[in-house]
């Protein structure tokens, strides 16, 4: 019974910790990574982001690219893109004004 | 009086895990004898998965070669391909790349206190250490703005800036676990218990690290002082100056002794990266790339660093085209692990496998046997 007791206390306490963050506001997406973002604005249609994918993720809508979710957000794709189009958002990547 | 013959895993005991360690051994009078190493890897060839791709699109693949010294395989990669365009790095992105290298070296040193402990069974110490080495990961998130396997030191810099504030926030983290240190040295180098169970146990005299050419935090508790962040120095590890520590026995409490100081010397790296960061807008330099290509002249390139375990290299060869023609690394793992650790637990008490294992701080998956 004793042993019972404590798995139970300790779900609980697992519980209480999920809700905690929860509360916080704590944004999973932010810790995974983000999410990878092309400006269509800024899109040149060049395709060297299609290339360079290593997933194959990339794929061309209409006059922009998207990103599906296979991405594993390497960002060779950011790091290759003469536009400065493709970004990670909720993240640190931008620049400091 | 029957002899048993009993199998320890070292690695999860699934069949299908890759990188399995066992070792069969027989007891006799409470200890170990005999005992046998088999290794269960299926070993990709790197040198031709990694031929088959363009140099860009190798990147996120090099980041993923080992779990502990993913940056230091990034560096290593990154640096060949800089040193064959004969590209310079900008003064920032050394910064930054030995501020990520540092930590992760930190972290990979917390995992190691976190594996002895769970080998002693000291649970304090085990969820401390598991505490401190996720709070380090934290770190790291912050840096890379990004997953932990995603890359960030690149060929020509590093992937994205660290922000001002988010700078803060690290150095007031590292600040945190260097007061906490002082309460690792309480739990455990002055603990008696901790003191009884690991002195004496797993000695490696020098004789066995010159003939199984062992690099790192194991060579170093036995006083030999090779560290490749001061014999050739790379990014900015000319800059500081440590002293170095000596020990008198290359047992199982030096070795924790070795990494728990240079947990502290990479903290005064820190420190010294914090107080002296330049401000620069550019932390790439990204001439290499056109195109959707990385160009790499025609050459070969040798190159060497410190990683969590020991001296890691890596070997590239370019013959001008868009895929490598040859590369290999090599990781400071044991090279000849089968017949040392054979020599090494061999006789030792049955108690002390686990905390011998754990102490030379064995990645299976990086072993070659």
């Amino acid at each position: 019974m004793i042993k019972i007791g404590r798995l139970l206390e300790s779900l609980l306490q697992l519980k209480y910790i999920a809700r905690e963050s929860e509360s916080k506001g704590y944004d999973e997406s932010a810790e995974n990574g983000g999410i990878v973002e092309i400006e269509a604005s800024k899109c040149t249609n060049c395709g060297d982001c299609v290339k360079v994918c290593y997933t194959l993720s990339i794929r061309q809508v209409g006059d922009s690219h998207k990103v599906d979710d296979s991405c594993i957000r390497c960002m060779l794709c950011e790091l290759i893109c003469p536009a400065n189009a493709i970004h990670l958002q909720n993240t640190n990547s931008e620049t400091e004004e | 009086m029957n002899k048993r013959f009993p199998r320890f895993y070292y690695s999860p005991p699934f069949s299908t895990v890759n990188g399995r360690v066992t070792i069969d051994y027989e007891i006799e009078n409470g200890g170990i004898s005999s005992p046998s190493f088999c290794f269960d890897n299926e070993r990709f060839n790197e040198s031709d998965s990694f031929c088959k791709n363009e140099y860009l699109k190798n990147i996120p693949l090099v980041s993923r070669l080992s779990f502990l010294e993913n940056h230091t395989c990034e560096e290593l990669y990154s640096s060949a391909i800089e040193e064959l365009n004969k590209i310079d790095v900008p003064e920032i992105a050394k910064y930054y790349r030995t501020l990520i290298l540092e930590l992760s070296r930190i972290a990979g040193f917390f995992l190691n206190i976190y594996n002895i402990s769970s080998a002693l069974k000291f649970e304090v110490a085990r969820m401390w250490s598991l505490a401190d080495r996720e709070r380090i990961q934290q770190l790291i998130f912050k840096v890379k703005g990004n997953e932990y396997f995603a890359p960030y030191i690149v060929p020509g810099g590093v992937r994205c800036a660290v922000l001002s504030k988010n700078m803060k926030f690290i150095e007031e983290e590292i600040l945190l676990i260097e007061t906490k240190l002082n309460d690792y040295d309480k739990l455990l180098f002055q603990n008696e218990f901790f003191r009884m169970r690991t002195a004496g146990v797993g000695t490696v005299t020098k004789k066995e690290i010159a003939d199984y050419g062992i690099t790192g935090p194991v060579a170093r508790a036995a006083n030999v002082s090779f560290d490749v962040r001061k014999k050739l120095p790379y990014e900015i590890y000319g800059n500081f100056k440590t002293n170095p520590h000596f020990y008198s026995h290359s047992d199982v409490y030096d070795r924790l002794l070795c990494r728990r100081n240079e947990i502290s010397d990479s903290i005064e790296m820190l420190k010294f990266i914090f107080a002296n960061i330049p401000y620069e807008k550019h932390f790439a330099n990204l001439d290499m790339y056109e195109h959707g290509q990385l160009t790499v002249k025609a050459g070969v390139a040798l190159k060497r660093a410190e990683g969590v375990n020991g001296e890691f290299i890596c070997m590239l060869e370019s013959d001008g085209s868009s895929k490598p023609s040859n590369i290999k690394f090599r990781s400071p793992m044991y090279h000849l692990a089968g017949d040392f650790i054979k020599n090494l637990i061999n006789n030792t008490s049955i108690d002390d496998i686990d905390l011998v294992l754990s102490s030379l701080f064995l990645i299976p998956m990086e072993m070659h046997i």
